[in-house]
């Protein structure tokens, strides 16, 4: 226990630098563009009574949109993921306490300095730069101030659109149970915040004692933890992964290229991830790992090249992307899948990775052996007096839709929550039925058990290795990652599954397993 | 020479007036005090000299030209301008209040600091001790003092002051009154100054101007205002500050 603990700790202090220097940059950036769209705004509207009521109303109105869904907005209205969409949405964030501090302290400029100011014979623009800014600037600094500290704490859901930051430690943490990630993600956004507080005040009172010197020192102290990601990963010295084999016989030309791969937000992905980049980087590739994307998402990533390699599900694509409803067997369906993303979005489907991960709606044996449930079919009969509950966006997919049709299902109440909690509550009688993923290693372990689909109403979860249109290009990348085809059996993933959600291993360690297990069987 | 010739000022399209046909001449480096109770229209004449206030019609001359044919901003900057509240920045050091002026006027610091240093020594707070002290470190009597100084920074032949003196106590003000005669006198100045204490008026100013509801009542020197009041609001006006003199006066002889 102990010796996991320090060990886990390790891993997450591992990937500190780059996680930290994500958000820093991406709250930085944000606040460095939001205070140069928000002084202006503000001038302006301390000036025109008509465009402060529009500009406030505006950034109020933005202010209420819930974080995540203008997070989502941006994706869609950007039609690109990562770094970008987080970084405009954060700007966005930002408006509302910068605007209305402007405003607020640029009208509270005592009239008399105003008047000295014209008296003198000042123009507008001189008594701006001269006289109002520099006596509203404490105010202004103050409206900086909260916008830094809201857009720290909001940089930790930038994950979900494929930018980096502290969050990751949250959202993958949260997803495989590791509370050393949750917290260790949660700790140093929050010092952050309070480091970026405390500084800003500092500002802020050398702005009221008109002190340019403590000013200077404390811009110098902001400076410092802006470039800490950089001092940490300097002590580090991390060894960069290089496989000399692939130089010294010279025949693969190494390639420039960082490939990158994505994944969704859950555990299995997590670590299929880590088992890719283990080959791509055992072949001298450069990588880099998106996690934690949504279904549609990652499909379009993978259409415009920003993520190159990635693991789908047959049965995903099926309905979500080709919006079909009607499943057909496993070959057909995954034929018509590769020609149809080919020759829709050029993406490649390099072949299966040899286990199913299908949807699994799963009772408490005793349960399903006291109603005599087996299948979906039988459970029609008992499912109006029960409460369902599931770990992803189940309740809002076509899959759903047609299952309750098909069987004339309807839960008494449908609740979406973590997963862990949800093997939690069901193991507490909180639920009388979970929707899990079939290689879920903790099905097993909560002795559940799983209903049939007589029916097929449910298409089959094959996982299937998908490659952007560039990533198809290169052999090298081909090369390395053929191996892993038909290589990983459905027992293989749902023991690396376990090992992370009940066992506290970490994906890359539970990858690393996997790897082993499947090259040395 | 300060001339306004019928001068009026009305906010409300000329329903009512502020300031009623107003004209009076101050000759070249002497000393006018506008004088009446508030909302009298002393404030407001003041202010159309270097039009802070535009006037509704009439003329006004300084130095034989027109300041409504001057660009306002060129033409505030020839003039001293001292304000009733002060109006030093906060947020500016002593010599900077002072500098500031004649950095609008385009010098550089290092140009201007001989300048600052001559200036506050003039008024008696030396460039050592007190240029890098902030307004709120200052006395009331120090603060109008570096108001003066920042008034007279570009040499201008013209000052305008705003009840200089309201906010001080009355030692502080009698000692500054006398270096602001000093100085006037030294710079040869001409100067408006808007006051509602007839006793500053009778001892600071070479002629008297005396408005009532926007109006010009008198104007007059001290002597002749003493002599013959002329109408009974300038006999209120005068009766104060004579029957605290013969007080005093009687104190001293009993």
């Amino acid at each position: 226990m102990t010796a996991s603990f320090w060990n886990n700790l390790y891993q997450q202090w591992e990937v500190l630098p780059d996680r930290l220097g994500g958000h820093i940059g991406l709250t930085m950036t944000a606040l460095l563009i939001g205070i140069l769209i928000s002084l202006p705004l503000g001038i302006w509207a301390a000036r025109n009574r008509r465009v402060e009521q529009i500009v406030m109303t505006t950034a109020s109105l933005i202010q209420t949109i819930p974080s995540l869904a203008l997070l989502a907005l941006m994706v869609v209205a950007w039609g690109t993921i990562g770094w970008g969409p987080a970084v405009v949405a954060l700007i966005l964030y930002s408006l509302l306490p910068m605007i209305r501090n402007t405003v607020t302290g640029l009208k509270s400029v005592d009239p008399a300095a105003l008047e000295a100011a014209q008296g003198i014979g000042m123009t507008p623009r001189q008594t701006l730069w001269m006289v109002s800014l520099p006596l509203a600037m404490p105010t202004i600094l103050a409206g900086i101030r909260t916008a830094t500290v809201w857009v720290i704490g909001l940089a930790t859901i930038a994950q979900p659109v494929g930018a980096t930051s502290l969050g990751n430690y949250i959202f993958t943490g949260l997803a495989t149970g590791n509370t050393v990630a949750l917290l260790f993600g949660c700790v140093f956004a929050a010092l952050l915040a309070l480091i970026f507080d405390g500084l800003i005040y500092g500002l802020e009172k050398a702005a009221e004692n008109r002190s340019p010197k403590a000013a200077g020192f404390v811009g110098l102290g902001i400076a410092l933890v802006a470039l800490s990601p950089l001092l940490l990963s300097v002590f580090e010295a991390r060894p960069t992964p290089v496989n000399p084999q692939s130089y010294a016989t010279g025949d693969t030309k190494p390639s420039q290229e960082t490939w990158v791969i994505g994944a969704k937000g859950f555990t299995e992905q997590f670590i299929l991830a880590d088992v890719l980049k283990q080959q791509l980087e055992s072949a001298g590739l450069k990588t880099e790992v998106k996690e934690g994307l949504g279904s549609t998402v990652m499909i379009e990533a993978l259409i415009n090249g920003q993520v190159d390699v990635a693991i789908d599900y047959t049965g995903t694509v099926w309905t979500n992307i080709m919006k079909r409803t009607k499943a057909e067997a496993g070959p057909a369906m995954k034929i018509d899948i590769a020609a149809f993303l080919k020759e829709k979005y050029g993406i490649i489907c390099l072949g299966s990775l040899g286990f199913d991960n299908n949807y699994a709606f799963a009772l408490k044996k005793d349960t399903a052996e006291k109603h005599g449930i087996k299948n979906l079919a039988d459970l029609s009969q008992h499912s109006q007096d029960m409460q369902a509950g599931t770990g992803m966006e189940f309740f809002g997919r076509p899959e759903w839709q047609q299952v309750r049709q098909r069987y004339g299902l309807s839960f008494d109440r449908t609740t979406t929550m973590d997963p862990s909690l949800m093997y939690q509550a069901i193991h507490a009688d909180q639920l009388d039925l979970v929707v899990a993923f079939s290689t879920d290693g903790r099905i097993d372990a909560y002795d559940l058990t799983v209903l049939e689909d007589p029916a097929h109403a449910l298409p089959p979860y094959e996982a299937i290795l998908l490659l952007s249109p560039e990533a198809a290009q290169d052999p090298t990348l081909i090369a390395a990652l053929r191996p892993l085809l038909n290589h990983i059996s459905t027992e293989a993933m749902r023991q690396a599954n376990r090992q992370v959600d009940l066992e506290n291993a970490s994906p890359k360690q539970a990858a690393t397993a996997l790897r082993h297990a499947i090259f040395h069987p | 020479m300060i001339q306004l010739d019928n001068i009026s000022k009305s906010w409300d399209g000329e329903k009512t007036y502020t300031v009623r046909d107003v004209s009076l001449e101050v000759p070249s480096g002497q000393v006018l005090a506008l004088l009446g109770g508030s909302g009298s229209g002393k404030s407001t004449t003041v202010k159309m000299i270097n039009r802070l206030i535009e006037p509704t019609s009439g003329q006004i001359l300084v130095n034989g030209k027109n300041v409504l044919q001057q660009n306002p901003i060129q033409l505030r900057r020839s003039i001293g301008y001292v304000f009733q509240g002060v109006g030093l920045f906060p947020h500016l050091s002593v010599a900077d209040n002072v500098a500031v002026v004649l950095k609008l006027a385009g010098q550089k610091p290092e140009e201007s600091r001989p300048k600052v240093e001559q200036l506050l020594s003039m008024v008696h707070l030396p460039y050592e001790e007190y240029g890098e002290r902030r307004p709120d470190q200052l006395s009331g009597g120090q603060r109008q003092r570096v108001g003066f100084a920042r008034a007279v920074a570009t040499d201008p032949k013209v000052m305008l002051l705003d009840e200089p003196f309201g906010a001080l106590d009355p030692v502080t003000r009698d000692s500054l009154q006398q270096e602001f005669l000093q100085l006037q006198k030294r710079l040869k100045l001409t100067a408006v100054m808007v006051t509602h204490d007839m006793a500053e008026a009778l001892l600071l100013a070479d002629l008297i101007a005396i408005m009532q509801e926007g109006k010009l009542l008198r104007l007059d020197s001290p002597s002749e205002l003493m002599r013959r009041p002329g109408h009974p609001y300038v006999e209120a006006l005068i009766e104060t500050p004579r029957r605290q003199a013969n007080q005093i006066a009687s104190l001293t002889t009993a």
